[in-house]
């Protein structure tokens, strides 16, 4: 059940510690779109 | 189990409630292990980041960091809610609390313990932690990145042991219908300020101490740092300096035997980290001025938070005898592998950077600011080996067979010429000025000088003839003296300026730092004067008296006038009134039915500037009469006045200031010779 608990709350936390991330644009992918 | 389970749904809303209060105890434990794996991630990503000088990921490692802190309050916050809604299915609620503690004292009851204090010790890191890495930009990726992996690599180690060893939310198999309570002597005002106050600072050094070692790691060893790290170091050190008063404060005022210190164990460990930032932030100035003392400066930082640990290793371990009351636990040899992993991390770093550590600045001449810094500092090591000795004594002496353990007159001996010339120090060493002293310095002395000797002869005169005092209460009034003749300089440049309060705004503006300062040496002049007053001039009687009758001690008359019992929500008290002038003190024996007749003294003083009368009830007899311990200690107010100068002096020296612009010595001055 803890565990459960914690990963839950890992997973709520997710996106503002890989906002960084999420908001840098991948290169690679912006050229192959380009 | 399978009968309970079937039992009648009239019991349904009782299981209702231990599902709450089991989905609280989940709902701790699972933040404090996501707490856990966010700090470790954290503490990686950050080291590996820096290293690579990795932007985004950087950014990842310290939002890690602030989550980590998220997750430590968001446990905090259940903790607290299960102590305020009585879940006495916890463990940590049903030890520490019960239904007839005051509620403010059960919400305290969340840093009572050993695994709710290290819990509230990792949040304060946690937040101070967050506030100073959102700070550290001015400090360049690399050196921000190595501080947020090393404050999440001390919070995982916290966090590890909070899941693993010291939980708060462990669930007892049954619940009980109350709770165990808490310590009576606990059960006190002071509960609620001095242990916040004092494990809040415990919890800050890891702060410099990262900065420190991040520039170190970094190859920083410049004096960029320093302001960062002093910031914060000041943080610490401010906490400590209110943590310790309010600990002597608590101390007098509950623990009924008339002092205020008795250097026990967890005294002395809450001392020597305050004694190495105190020594810090005089030695970092040097470094800011003259860019000597860098190797040193990283040094004290990490001994700084060094000795928090072995304190808490100390303290938590109960390896060595203490009034402090913290249960023996299996965390000892955790914190003891921790302060090995600490100390051989700081040596090796040191060593591994000190060619980088040294000096190409000219050396100082001994009489001078720097050398007066210097001889300060190694005068501070001193009391910290004074003091860590003392402590150890039991454990080493213990190891080679016989236990041995040291009183207060060994501190008093040994610490008090070091303490005496630290003050004469600080009173001489503000008027020194930086790189050389000339004629101008001996003239500014006069003042201090003069201070001395006009109260040593008045001391003289009264008939004291206590050496100790006759050193310390006029080198206390020396240092004052330095003081208000800076402060009346100050007023002389004003004046010259032309006056008015623009001006007068603007030049304390400019040497906020120094007059903040000068303000905390005066509270330190006007605490020592008390420390020496009420040590060296108190008196104490026993007596036994029949309603009616009269002691007098030191001038003060008391008059017993009888005995009363007083039922109180969780406790009894009988209490012996005693007139005072037109004031009734009333020292009471309080019983805690509840705890097995645990009973304490709760203490009556009456305070004035001058002394404050301390009446203690040692006991009550059959035929009416009662004993008294009786004490009068002479100016134990200046001691706590004083601690609220030195705190005043720090927050308007620093609070909400800039970042200090110091022109190093060096270039400001073109040449060293023939200034005077």
């Amino acid at each position: 059940m803890t565990l459960l608990v914690a990963t839950l709350l890992l997973f709520a936390a997710g996106p503002f510690v890989l906002w960084p991330l999420i908001r840098t644009p991948d290169d690679n992918h912006e050229g192959n779109t380009a | 189990m399978l009968v309970v389970s079937l039992a009648p749904a009239v019991d349904a809303a009782k299981y209702a409630a231990d599902l709450g209060v089991v989905t609280l105890a989940y709902l701790g434990a699972g933040a404090l292990l996501a707490g856990l794996v966010l700090a470790a991630f954290s503490a990686l990503l950050s080291f590996w980041a820096g290293w690579t000088e990795n932007g985004v990921m950087i950014q990842v490692g310290r939002r890690a960091f602030y989550a980590t802190a998220a997750m430590l309050s968001a446990a905090a916050i259940v903790l607290e809610a299960a102590l305020l809604t009585h879940d006495f299915s916890l463990a940590y609620v049903t030890e520490h609390s019960d239904l007839a503690t005051p509620i403010a004292l059960v919400a305290a009851a969340f840093y009572g313990g050993q695994e709710g204090s290290l819990l509230y010790w990792a949040l304060i890191l946690g937040i101070l932690g967050s506030a100073s890495l959102v700070a550290s930009a001015a400090l360049g990726p690399r050196l921000a990145a190595y501080a947020a992996g090393m404050m999440a690599a001390i919070l995982t180690f916290f966090l590890l042991v909070l899941v693993l060893v010291a939980s708060p939310f462990d669930v007892l198999q049954i619940t009980p219908p109350d709770g165990l309570g808490l310590n009576p002597v606990l059960r006190d005002g002071g509960m609620l300020i001095h242990p916040p106050v004092v494990l809040a600072g415990f919890a800050s050094f890891a702060v410099p101490f990262s900065f420190a070692a991040a520039a170190l790691l970094a190859g920083r060893t410049d004096a960029a740092w320093i302001a960062h790290t002093r910031r914060f170091a000041l943080v610490a050190w401010g906490l400590q300096s209110t943590g310790l008063v309010l600990g002597m404060w608590w101390a007098y005022h509950v623990l009924g035997w008339g002092g205020y210190w008795g250097w026990d164990p967890v005294e002395n460990v809450a001392l020597m980290p305050w004694l190495a930032t105190t020594a810090y932030l005089h030695s970092s100035q040097v470094q800011e001025r003259r860019g000597r003392l860098r190797a040193w400066n990283f040094g004290l930082v990490m001994l700084a938070f060094l000795l928090v640990v072995f304190g808490t290793f100390i303290v938590r371990s109960g390896i060595v005898p203490s009034v402090h009351t913290f249960a023996i636990s299996a965390i000892g040899p955790w914190f003891l592998g921790f302060l090995g992993a600490c100390l051989v991390f700081s040596v090796g770093l040191l060593a591994f950077r000190s060619n980088g550590l040294k000096s190409n600045a000219e050396p100082a001449p001994a009489v001078s600011r720097e050398g007066a810094f210097a001889l300060q500092n190694l005068l501070l090591i001193g009391v910290i080996a004074v003091v860590f000795w003392g402590t150890m004594l039991p454990l080493v002496s213990g190891l080679a067979g016989q236990e041995r353990v040291v009183g207060a007159a060994y501190y008093e001996r040994a610490t008090g010429p070091l303490f005496a010339v630290a003050l004469l120090l600080m009173a001489a060493g503000p008027l020194i000025p930086w790189r050389h002293a000339g004629a101008p310095l001996w003239r500014s002395l006069r003042w201090p000088a003069a201070s001395f000797a006009v109260v040593l002869i008045g001391l003289l005169a009264a008939g004291v003839r206590s050496l100790p005092a006759l050193l310390a209460i006029p080198s206390a009034f020396a240092v004052a003296g330095t003081v208000l003749y800076e402060y009346a300089r100050a007023a002389g440049r004003w004046r010259l300026a032309g006056g008015g309060w623009s001006r007068a705004l603007a030049l304390i503006a400019k040497r906020r730092r120094r007059y903040g300062a000068y303000l905390a040496h005066l509270g330190l002049a006007v605490l020592v004067i008390g420390l020496a007053a009420s040590h060296f001039w108190q008196q104490e009687k026993d007596v036994t008296l029949q309603p009616g009758q009269q002691v007098a001690v030191a001038g003060y008359t008391l008059t017993y006038t009888g005995v009363q019992n007083r039922e109180l929500a969780d406790h009894t008290e009988l209490v012996a009134a005693m007139k005072l002038g037109d004031l009734t003190l009333e020292p009471a024996r309080a019983t805690y039915a509840g705890l097995g007749g645990q009973s304490l003294t709760h203490v009556a003083i009456s305070s004035t500037l001058v002394a404050d009368v301390y009446v203690v009830l040692a006991g009550t007899n059959s035929d009416g009469s009662a004993s008294f311990r009786v004490f009068v200690n002479p100016l134990v107010t200046w001691i706590w006045a004083g601690g609220a100068i030195i705190i005043l002096g720090v927050v308007l020296g620093n609070v909400g200031a800039r970042r200090a612009a110091f022109v190093p010595v060096a270039a400001r001055v073109p040449s060293a010779v023939g200034a005077s």
